[in-house]
């Protein structure tokens, strides 16, 4: 068994995932207040909209910074040179967190130019 | 770049017989008997040569449609014919030809390519193409008996409901689709477990083809969105039969929801077609070009994160439905996010082009094609996810353009450079490389001249699925060139026919042979039990990087170069890292996957057309059936195994570690989704129509949910005290078989409590909305307590018959995993039906 690394665990399979899946909730939840905000009264409407997008994307934002922040660390800690898959998922997992970021930025920006609920 | 090749696990020279007798255990059955054979070859060659089949019956549908649009207020189709022949052109092309064709070439190429020696799920595989053989065929037969549904490819309510569209057509398309749905989850289930874990020793993640990745990130799409169009069919077909009002306005329902679940699986479908396609382009350019692929770690990331945008952009096909417009923006911006990803596996693409020198060939012909059709076509994409120009362009042949452009050349020109480039693999003969530039070119050019005109057509008004138009309107000569174009395109179709009459000749063991001088280890010498040895992998391009490998491999220097255990064998690998964990058995030859398979498509169009009595006598013989191939799935363990280099291996594994455990896992994450889609569907529901959901008072009383709640907890209770009950001797096998029975009994009983105590407090499904979906929640739990009851007293009957015990556990660990997540997912219907009117109100 010598001739094979050690089994890695699942968790740095499901790191890879963790950047997209904060964009795909902070996603659906813009999406979500819209829907059931609009069923509100009609005057709390843009007040309310204003607070969910911001309170959403502040959370989505600092679970990106968390996570890019834990990947640079045990980037740090351990040199590509010494375990090449572990390096090969941080950069992948650092990528998906850029392009996550991208998609979190492209979905709040309608947010500033449309009021919420109108037709 | 490859890491330091390890010595090899195994001496030459090797025994004289061995090599035979692996021949002789993987043996196919001879002449008609072939239909028993469970191994992914046989079944990824009937797989995709039924697919093909229902390209071109879906095809020739095409072509009458042409015929018919060909000239103004032509009648050679009638309204109504016309009306099926378009419903059942899309219908075909998507469930019956482009998903399964993909995953008929994960089937065929992944073992090979992995470099093991079949799927880990034979039977499993088997059963999905039979299902989708005979249920394929079956509701495609009902347009010669005037059967055929007419609501479209996505059937929207209202117009496919009872009252709309009275007839059996409605029922045919949701129960058989769905059914055929059921079988690509099954074929997903497969190609998750195989590409996780069974990759040859060494193939880690990072050296994992890219055809690999592809389908992985196909299957797990398979997982998140098939279930919400198997909750939508599920949802009208209740509807259309007992009049349970989910899409009928006057009673709360509402029929935008079929939309957003139609459409929640529809659009991601489009990437679940495209990824695999983008798969095979990312093996072929490689090899054609003599160059690895550039940018492998970014092309892995623009996979994963299309198909994480993939699920936010099903409502930009529902831009004119009247959301408000900060949620069509929201949608809209996704839709120009994921051209992102998208751009950036074209450039790699184009940058290994660059990198390289491509041979200009028949692959790589289509490959170009592809580039060329599917870029215009994301173009046209980025026009219609913008709202204004959709809300134009919506329904017209603009759209129709469009999509044909993203799906023809997205998929169709990459899977005829896949059969070009992979042929010499499966074949003792190449395909003509002369009949195949002229089939190339007759695509190509019948494709543009078929479907550009209609981005015209489009913009000059003409709508979709109109069966004729006046000649005023002056879309006649547009219409004419899309129909020479058609015809074109079908001619390039019907020279690649001659081209497999003339050349194809299946084989494994005397291939043509890795004439691209390709670097992946589907090249490597093989025969019906795939590569001779199994290699350890140090490279993304193993046959680039490791010299000799290809001998090395047939001499039988690597891992298991015969039968160990005189059964057939793989080895089974960890997820990440691929190393060795143990030696699976898998199982040969047998009727009951066919005989399942044919079981339970009887089952779902007896119901269809309501032979409710026949259709019950199939169910159960289907399971029979399934009980049969279960039986002996799950062997005694026998003794730790050499496989070569001193490396011992047990030849069973028990919980996580069990790729059975996996696959039951992923059939959990199916189910979840599935409720997920439910919850979904409850909450819009309510945002539509609140004033269905009933006071307080007139809920059933909190006792009710609550003896039911309790009764569930105790069932997971009652089946962990089994499990530590598990049998190491006959005399307490019978505790165990006692509470596993009792668990089984506790939750069918949590059901009953449930189901009773609506009843008794007025509510019924049919009312209004509100009873449909308390209904329906405990339809859905029902549906999972049925195969956790059945799975309950097969584990007592194993027990019983001395196959079960705390070694032998895989059947019960299974169990578990199907019982807790019930338990879970009823509490979560509980919690719905019980606690959101309350906290509503």
């Amino acid at each position: 068994m010598s001739a094979f690394k050690p089994v890695r665990p699942l968790g740095d399979f499901w790191r890879v995932l963790i950047a997209p899946a904060i964009w795909f909730a902070h996603f659906s939840v813009l999406y979500a207040s819209e829907a059931l905000i609009c069923t509100g009264p009609p005057a709390d409407r843009g007040t309310t909209m204003g607070w969910t997008v911001l309170l959403a994307t502040a959370a989505a934002s600092a679970g990106l910074v968390v996570l890019v922040a834990g990947l640079l660390r045990s980037g740090n800690t351990a040199p590509p040179t010494s375990d090449p898959g572990g390096s090969w998922f941080r950069r992948a997992s650092l990528l998906l967190a850029l392009l996550s970021a991208l998609g979190i930025i492209w979905t709040t920006l309608p947010t500033a130019v449309l009021p919420a609920c109108a037709f | 770049m490859a890491d330091t090749a390890p010595e090899y696990p195994n001496r030459l020279p090797r025994p004289r017989r061995e090599q035979a007798e692996l021949a002789a255990i993987w043996a196919r059955p001879r002449s008609w008997r072939i239909v028993t054979d469970v191994n992914n070859t046989v079944i990824g060659y009937f797989y995709v040569g039924t697919a093909m089949l229902f390209f071109l019956l879906a095809g020739i549908l095409a072509l009458l449609m042409r015929l018919q649009l060909a000239v103004p207020s032509n009648t050679f189709l009638s309204q109504e014919t016309y009306n099926q022949i378009f419903t059942m052109h899309g219908t075909v092309m998507m469930f019956l030809f482009a998903v399964p064709v993909v995953e008929a070439m994960g089937i065929l190429l992944l073992p090979q390519m992995l470099g093991a020696r079949d799927q880990p799920f034979p039977r499993l595989g088997a059963f999905a193409f039979w299902a989708y053989f005979v249920g394929g065929l079956i509701f495609f037969s009902t347009l010669f008996f005037d059967l055929a549904p007419s609501g479209g490819w996505f059937m929207y309510p209202p117009l496919t409901s009872s009252q709309f569209s009275p007839g059996m057509g409605a029922d045919f398309w949701l129960l058989g689709i769905g059914f055929i749905e059921i079988s690509a989850i099954a074929g997903a289930i497969e190609i998750i477990v195989g590409v996780l874990r069974t990759r040859a020793p060494g193939m880690t993640l990072d050296k994992m083809p890219m055809f690999g990745w592809t389908m992985l990130i196909f299957a797990g799409m398979i997982v998140f969105a098939f279930p919400a169009v198997i909750l939508a069919t599920l949802l009208l077909e209740l509807e259309r039969t007992f009049d349970w009002p989910f899409f009928i306005a006057a009673r709360g329902g509402d029929a935008l929801l079929w939309q957003h679940l139609f459409w929640f699986f529809g659009h991601p479908e489009v990437y679940i077609i495209f990824l695999p396609a983008a798969g095979m382009v990312s093996m072929i350019v490689p090899a054609m070009s003599g160059a690895t692929l550039v940018g492998y770690r970014f092309v892995v990331v623009a996979l994963i994160a299309t198909g994480f945008f993939s699920f936010g952009l099903w409502v930009h096909h529902m831009f004119t439905t009247g959301i408000p417009a900060l949620s069509l923006s929201f949608f809209s911006a996704a839709s120009m996010a994921v051209a992102l990803p998208s751009g950036i596996q074209i450039f790699a693409w184009i940058a290994t082009i660059a990198s390289g020198r491509l041979r200009l060939l028949t692959p790589s012909l289509f490959v170009l094609g592809f580039l060329f059709i599917f870029t215009l076509g994301g173009l046209t994409g980025v026009m219609v996810a913008m709202v204004p120009f959709d809300w134009q362009a919506h329904d017209t042949y603009f759209v129709v353009a469009h999509f044909h452009y993203v799906l023809v050349g997205g998929m169709v020109f990459p899977l005829f450079a896949a059969f070009y480039y992979w042929t010499p693999a499966f074949s003792r003969r190449t395909l003509s490389e002369r009949l195949g530039r002229w089939t190339f070119w007759l695509m190509f050019a019948g494709f543009n001249i078929a479907f550009f005109p209609m981005h015209i057509s489009g913009l000059m008004g003409m709508p979709r699925r109109v069966y004729t138009y006046p000649a005023v309107m002056g879309w006649d000569v547009l219409n004419m060139i899309s129909t020479i174009g058609a015809f074109l395109f079908a001619a390039g179709i019907a020279l690649f026919l001659i081209d497999l009459v003339r050349n194809l000749r299946p084989s494994l063991s005397d291939t043509a042979g890795n004439i691209w001088k390709a670097a992946t280890l589907e090249w490597l010498p093989n025969d019906v039990y795939g590569p001779r040895s199994i290699p350890i992998v140090t490279s993304v391009d193993p046959l680039w990087d490791q010299p000799h490998l290809a001998e090395d491999v047939e001499a039988g220097r690597y891992y298991l170069p015969g039968s160990i255990t005189g059964r057939r064998e793989t080895i089974v690998t960890s997820p990440i890292e691929a190393t060795p964990q143990y030696l699976l058995s898998l199982p040969g030859p047998g009727w009951t996957p066919l005989l399942a398979a044919i079981f339970t498509a009887a089952f779902f169009m007896l119901l269809t057309v309501k032979a409710v009595t026949l259709a019950v006598i199939c169910g159960a013989l289907a399971v029979a059936m399934v009980i049969v191939w279960m039986w002996d799935s799950d062997p005694k363990p026998l003794a730790a195994v050499d496989i070569g280099s001193g490396i011992k291996l047990p030849t069973y594994a028990a919980g996580s570690l069990s790729h059975s455990w996996w696959a039951m896992i992923v059939l959990l994450l199916v189910a979840g989704s599935l409720y997920l889609a439910y919850v979904f569907s409850y909450l819009y529901l309510w945002t539509v129509s609140p004033q269905f959901w009933p006071k307080p008072a007139a809920l059933a009383p909190v006792t009710a949910p609550a003896v039911s709640a309790l009764l569930l907890v105790a069932g997971s209770a009652i089946l962990v005290a089994a499990g530590r009950l598990l049998p190491r001797n006959r005399r307490s096998g019978r505790r165990f078989e006692v509470l596993a029975g009792l668990a089984a009994v506790t939750l069918a009983a949590a059901l009953m409590t449930e189901v009773s105590a609506q009843w008794r407090a007025g509510l019924r499904p049919e009312t209004d909305i509100h009873g449909a979906l308390v209904y329906m929640a405990a339809f859905l739990q029902a549906q999972m307590v049925l195969p956790v009851v059945i799975m309950a007293g097969f584990a007592v009957a194993r027990s019983l018959g001395g196959r079960l015990d705390r070694e032998q556990r895989v059947v019960f660990d299974n169990l578990s995993l199907l019982y807790h997540y019930t338990v879970g997912q009823s509490l979560l219907g509980l919690l719905l039906a019980h606690g959101f009117p309350r906290l509503a109100a």
